[in-house]
């Protein structure tokens, strides 16, 4: 059951899109927090672990790649599942993030029924 | 022009503004005249595998209209940062989408930061190419230069 959601771009924008896409397909009762980068993700992720994070690949600080890679050795955040958004079509990267554990790469510009194809495996029990 | 990057623009420009504003866009049959409205640019540099930029023009109305959806705020209450913020989204967006197209799929890109205003360069470039759009929030027009548009 996803109840809290982080939300990591460096982008206002981005991070408010991806917010009303999920609200969209099913999450509007979820609590929701940002951050703008993985540094900062990380931080928050300490002190308040969720259910679901959604972070962009190219940010500044730390990148989605590297934030993946910390949450997925961390014991106690190893299995928040982690989705990644990609500006950049490079179906090598997306492999390697999926086997890094990502649950998913979608490519920017996604709507919100790719959004919630993505996420459908942890909606079923919503 | 090339028609294969004439149709991988469209299709990019489509997709990003009817995902980020659901709203259609479609190519205009005419050049846009931005003399008599408020409009506001920005474009990118695309470093590699191509040297090149991609450049956007809109009336303020229209992306001021975007972020009224987007933030869900009437348009007194969004700062000119959120404005900006949002074109260099579309744009940033519109060049990826364009690029992961008409490129091989084994070739990587690498674009730079979004910066206000349009490429110097671009307009003593005589291969620039200007495409411009309508769409249900108003019309813009994008604009790529360089190296990128004779190689792809």
């Amino acid at each position: 059951m996803i109840n809290s959601i982080l939300i990591v771009d460096d982008s206002d924008t981005a991070r408010m899109f991806v917010q009303r896409c999920l609200e969209a397909i099913g999450f509007a009762e979820a609590e929701f927090t940002t951050a703008t980068d993985g540094k900062e993700a990380i931080t928050s992720l300490k002190e308040n672990p969720v259910d679901l994070v959604i972070s962009d690949l190219t940010m500044p600080n730390m990148d989605g790649e590297q934030l993946l890679k910390r949450i997925k050795s961390s014991p106690k955040l190893c299995d928040i599942p982690v989705a990644i958004i990609s500006s950049a079509g490079n179906p090598a990267k997306e492999i390697e993030l999926s086997n890094m554990g990502a649950v998913g790469v979608l490519a920017k510009p996604f709507s919100p029924a790719e959004l919630y194809q993505l996420l459908l495996p942890f909606m079923e029990t919503q | 022009m090339n028609e294969r990057i004439l149709e991988h623009i469209q299709l990019a420009a489509a997709k990003t503004i009817e995902s980020m504003a659901f709203a259609e866009v479609y190519p205009a049959e005419k050049a846009i005249d931005y003399s008599n409205s408020d409009s506001i640019t920005v474009h990118l540099e695309v470093l590699e595998p191509y040297n090149g930029s991609l450049g956007m023009r809109c009336s303020s109305s229209f992306i001021t209209s975007i972020a009224e959806n987007l933030f869900a705020l009437p348009a007194q209450e969004i700062t000119s940062k959120q404005l900006t913020d949002l074109l260099n989204e579309i744009i940033n967006t519109i060049a990826g989408s364009f690029l992961s197209a008409a490129l091989p799929s084994d070739v990587s890109f690498k674009l730079s930061l979004p910066m206000p205003g349009l490429d110097e360069n671009q307009h003593d470039d005589l291969n620039m190419c200007v495409w411009d759009f309508n769409g249900e929030e108003g019309d813009f027009t994008l604009y790529g230069a360089g190296e990128l548009i004779e190689k792809l």
